[in-house]
């Protein structure tokens, strides 16, 4: 084979080891054990139950539970709640006030348009309903409702009910709203007297963002308990069948090692995980996937999907850097920052030519920061060189492509959008992309972030994460963001991403523009949006290099100075940041119009980019970074997040099989778990639309390019709606 | 739950619907018997003490109905009729008259101290503090008094109890002589012509002068609930009835008698009934109806014993009958009606002796 000519990845060899498999909803056997929760997920053991005790008590609970749920089901049968108003004349009322919870920061913010209603329960356990209300701008609302007929005798209790506003799913291709209980404040029969009742500052634990936090977050003490929203049933229950069989697997290796250290390795821990893209190449061609073509494969279309620079120096060069000199480290891995350039070949695909290491390789050298360039022509050092470029890269796509450019991101949007829109049209076009993104989140930062996997399988510690994130959130931005620009034909990742952002502009432009005059009714909803989104954004970031290198000496974007500044898929430079409280923010205004009247063309324009910013985020630049984990990090050998020190003088310079320097036993088995629940379980798909809440012109966009993607060896059954895995 | 909002009116009118109307019309007789008793037995009896305006001076004078042409004739407003009066300032609420309370003018058509042919039962304020036997009920139940300070949750479940306090409480008045009086619940007015209308009164000073005692910026501002006197208050606890005195002794005191009309329509909105709502002064002016004239104030033993009811009312000019304890009319069924605590709270003084003058002390906020 020539490889000038032929990519790997058209190779007719490896072509099943390619072919993208859907996640499969597992089937439960009766023998599996049970995972009670998402919450109780653990990177060491999760809660799982396995012993027949606990599952004989476990059955019964689930007969307890299914016998309640019945129950309650036959009681929404034989009691379906009527939306009549009973009563025949409006003379008295229940006032009030929405605030969002957190005295200290939202003591005075209001949340408005939520929908509140008020309904008795009988004797018999059938409901009344009695007047139903919309807050206003200022939170405040005012139920009426007459006041003889929820006093009569037979009426038990009063509440009143409020409800998450802005949920739909779609029935017959129309979004129908779909009201999920939020809170119930009881009212006491007797304090209904005629007039006016109020029930005062009603604070909801809502949404609340986390100021404990330096990036934007929200807040979540307990997971099952007081979490802004729930995942739906069916991911839930999907989640917990794909995830056992992994759980096991980890579970055996982790008994192994605190038994048998001597017996376990890490072949035989990667033996019993499936068996990875890579792997499955080696046994058609062993070395093929240590190759120099192989690695700028992966590095222009796999995981990794890098931004290319231009080398300022040499441009028929780019280049790709991974620094992390700034962050918080331990010193039990190896950490170097790198630099790679690569050239393009004649078949459009890079091939890396140079990869500088700046910084302790073993242990001799732990307080210094040697500079070590290395060439193709060096040997086994040259591969060593590709493989610390490979980790480096994978750690950087994990915590920067994958958590903070999707994860972060739609929480951020998700945060401001269901704080802020309710009644306005752009909840149908948004909710679906932005929900359970926080709820991911919550269980990442105990069991990935913080003191989980990451900060003991690297040398980041939790300070140096938050450090790495803080920075990348203040380099996020919608405004005049698109997808990288393919520099060669066979940049496929690129042309991926510009077809998905392609089908997405014209699908939100469809949408605003059908939608535009409600859209526009409720702009108030819209400018509350963008105001949570820029002041609750991270500050803005331009590293020193960066800041000296693109920017003139009046701190202004220099085109002229940054034409090797690769400007696709990153922040525009060029536009002024908000100021919030003395502080520049990386998000820019959607709009600063408050009233509807004066709403101008470039609002409606900012709208779009910003709606397709974050959708792009939440599901194709999401569904790219998480499904290609297991395909470029399912080899441990071949590339896992951190390289440690090693017992050799070599350091991290030694070979594949100086197993010092692999990840030890407990790390290896837990980046396979890792890498195999994040990329084969998932709920949540586009195409397939299990909560019937995408709407129907978007599958239909997105069926149209089918072919188109297939052309490109891209699967759009895989596109996950949401950010949620 | 799908609440995409459709909604119908569910209309009763059948035999069900009036025997819930005969129902409610006895639980409020049910409400107002069982409050009587319970007020006779702990209010009257055992604590020997009005239910409120407890802190009050009497005195006694004179009626005169005035002639005016615009004012709809009837039997009992006989131009120029004179009747012997005895009326009844008090506060509302403590014994202490430099708090902040509602402060109340009774008056009797009658120098006795109980018959009367007409009993009128005022308050400053032009709306009430309650509207109804239900919501005086959650009033009572919420009241909680301590140290000055009461209602703290009646005020905080209903917005129109604060208007109502609001409108009606008066800090430091100069005199009651100068404060306006209102009846803000309506009464029977069936004239000569026998129409059906409904009348609400007031008394205001004779001469135009400013009313004293208004809540200023910084009462407004504070809670309802907060009665207590104010920090370094200099003026005793009788300060106002001491005040009183003096200007009897000084001269007649004249106050004005005024009252406002509404005819009765079929579409009449039963928002007219509401005691926490005036009636607009443009569509009904306030009418002179008579002066009052007083020359001498009672001692504090008369004071007492002299009890006013809405029961000593002619019938054409008397209470609107109410149909459930929601009633805005309930009110004043319940002040009819309740005539045993008054006069077992009076039958006890006979017996035992009034209560002690509250002494100027130093033991304020009671």
């Amino acid at each position: 084979m020539n490889q000038e000519e032929t990519p790997i990845i058209d190779d007719e060899r490896f072509k099943n080891c390619f072919v993208s498999k859907n996640v499969n909803y597992a089937k439960r056997k009766a023998c599996h054990p049970r995972l009670l929760s998402v919450n109780h997920i653990e990177l060491h053991k999760s809660k799982v139950t396995r012993d027949p005790i606990a599952f004989i008590g476990l059955w019964f609970i689930g007969i307890y539970w299914k016998i309640k749920k019945k129950l309650k089901s036959f009681q929404n049968w034989l009691y379906p709640r009527k939306l009549i108003i009973y009563g025949t004349e409006k003379n008295s009322e229940i006032i009030g006030k929405l605030l969002f919870g957190q005295k200290t920061h939202d003591d005075v913010v209001p949340i408005h348009n939520m929908h509140l209603e008020f309904w008795g329960k009988t004797l018999l356990g059938s409901f009344r309903r009695f007047g139903f209300a919309i807050s206003n701008e200022n939170g405040e609302f005012s139920i009426s409702f007459d006041l003889h007929a929820c006093q009569k005798w037979y009426i038990t209790s009063l509440r009143v009910e409020i409800y998450h506003t802005g949920n739909h799913i779609y029935k017959d291709g129309k979004p129908l709203n779909k009201y999920i209980l939020f809170h119930t404040a009881r009212v006491k029969k007797a304090d209904l007297i005629g007039l006016e009742m109020d029930l005062g500052k009603l604070r909801l634990f809502y949404w609340e963002y986390d100021y404990n936090s330096p990036i934007t977050r929200v807040i979540i003490k307990d997971h099952d308990k007081d979490a802004p929203e729930e995942y739906s049933a069916g991911r839930l229950e999907t989640m917990e069948k794909q995830f056992i069989p992994i759980e096991l697997i980890k579970l055996k290796h982790l008994a192994e090692i605190a038994l048998i250290k001597g017996d376990i390795n890490i072949k035989k821990i990667q033996k019993d995980y499936p068996l990875n893209l890579t792997q499955c190449m080696e046994l058609k061609e062993k070395g093929i996937t240590r190759s120099d073509d192989w690695f700028g494969e992966r590095f222009m279309n796999g995981m990794a999907a890098c931004d290319f620079d231009k080398d300022p120096n040499d441009s028929e060069k780019y280049w790709v850097h991974y620094h992390w000199n700034s962050y918080d480290k331990t010193q039990d891995y190896a950490m170097p920052d790198v630099d790679i350039k690569f050239k393009l070949k004649a078949n459009g695909l890079p091939t890396p030519v140079e990869i500088t290491l700046t910084g302790p390789l073993n242990k001799h050298e732990l307080n210094e920061r040697p500079k070590r360039v290395f060439l193709p022509t060096d040997g086994e050092k040259w591969m060593a060189a590709k493989r610390l470029a490979r980790v480096s890269s994978a750690l950087y796509t994990e915590c920067v492509h994958h958590l903070c450019i999707t994860h972060y991101n739609a929480e951020q949007f998700s945060i401001a959008a269901h704080r802020n829109l309710r009644l306005n049209p752009l909840t149908n076009l948004l909710f679906p992309h932005l929900k359970e993104a926080s709820l991911v989140n919550h269980t990442a930062d105990r069991i990935l972030i913080g003191n989980g996997y990451i900060s003991k399988a690297t040398a980041l510690t939790k300070k140096g994460i938050l450090q790495l994130a803080l920075q990348n959130m203040g380099t996020q931005d919608w405004k005049n963001w698109k997808p990288i620009q393919p520099i060669s034909e066979k940049h496929t990742f690129a042309k991926t991403a510009n077809l998905f952002w392609e089908i997405i502009t014209s699908y939100v432009n469809d949408y605003v523009e059908e939608n535009r005059t409600k859209i526009v009714a409720h702009w108030h909803e819209i400018y509350r949006f963008s105001e949570d989104l820029v002041a609750h954004s991270s500050p803005y970031f331009l590293c020193n290099y960066l800041t000296n290198m693109i920017l003139d000496n009046k701190g202004n974007y220099d085109a002229n100075k940054s034409d090797w500044y690769e400007t696709s898929q990153r922040m525009d430079q060029s536009i002024e940041r908000p100021i919030i409280n003395g502080e520049k923010k990386s998000m820019s205004h959607i709009t600063i119009t408050k009233n509807p009247k004066d709403v101008k063309d470039e609002d409606i324009d900012n709208l779009k980019q910003a709606c397709s910013f974050i959708m792009y985020h939440s599901s194709f630049g999401h569904t790219w970074s998480n499904s290609k984990q297991y395909d470029d990090i399912g080899e441990v050998l071949y590339c896992s997040l951190g390289l440690r020190f090693g017992t050799s003088d070599e350091g991290a310079l030694g070979p594949e099989s100086d197993m010092s320097i692999a990840p030890d036993l407990t790390r290896s088995t837990q980046m396979m778990w890792w890498s195999n629940m994040l990329s084969k379980t998932g709920y949540g798909f586009i195409t397939k639309n299990e909560d019937n809440d995408i709407n129907p012109k978007l599958i239909e966009a997105l069926k149209a390019k089918e072919k188109d993607f297939n052309a490109l060896g891209f699967n759009i059954d895989t596109i996950q709606s949401r950010t949620n895995i | 739950m799908d609440l995409n909002l459709k909604t119908e009116q569910v209309i009763t009118k059948s035999a069900v619907g009036i025997v819930r109307l005969w129902f409610n019309r006895f639980i409020l007789w049910f409400y107002t018997k069982a409050f009587t008793i319970l007020l006779t037995i702990f209010g009257s009896l055992i604590g020997r003490k009005r239910m409120s305006h407890n802190n009050g001076i009497g005195a006694r004078g004179k009626v005169t109905i005035v002639d005016n042409p615009k004012l709809i004739p009837h039997p009992f407003f006989e131009p120029n009729k004179t009747y012997p009066c005895r009326i009844r300032h008090a506060g509302a609420s403590f014994n202490d008259d430099a708090m902040r309370v509602v402060r109340s003018m009774s008056i009797k058509f009658a120098d006795d101290q109980f018959k009367s042919p007409f009993d009128l039962e005022l308050n400053t304020g032009k709306v009430a503090l309650f509207w109804s036997v239900a919501s005086f009920m959650r009033f009572a139940k919420y009241k909680k008094t301590k140290y000055g300070i009461q209602y703290h949750k009646y005020y905080k479940n209903y917005p129109a109890g604060v208007k109502g306090a609001q409108s009606g409480m008066r800090r430091n008045p100069d005199s009651f002589s100068n404060l306006n009086f209102y009846s803000q619940t309506p009464l029977f007015y069936i004239g000569s012509d026998d129409v059906n209308r409904y009348a609400k009164y007031r008394v205001v000073p004779f001469e135009d002068v400013e009313e004293t005692g208004l809540l200023d910026a910084y009462d407004m501002s504070n809670l309802s609930e907060n009665q207590r006197i104010l920090p370094g208050e200099k003026r005793t606890r009788n300060y106002l009835k001491e005040e009183y005195k003096k200007r009897i002794a000084s001269g007649i005191i004249k106050y004005k008698l005024q009252i406002q009309l509404h005819t009765a329509a079929d579409d009449d909105d039963n928002e007219l009934f509401n005691c926490c709502k005036e009636w607009e002064e443009d569509s009904h002016p306030w009418l002179e109806l008579a002066v009052i004239e007083i020359e001498k104030t009672l001692t504090w033993e008369e004071s007492c014993i002299l009890a006013f009811s809405l029961g000593n009312l002619p019938e054409s000019l008397g209470v609107i009958p109410a149909k459930s304890i929601y009633d805005y009319n309930s009110l004043n069924y319940m002040r009819k009606n309740s005539e045993l605590a008054r006069k077992s709270r009076v039958w006890s003084f006979n017996l035992f002796g009034v209560p002690s003058e509250l002494p100027d002390n130093d033991d304020r906020n009671q």
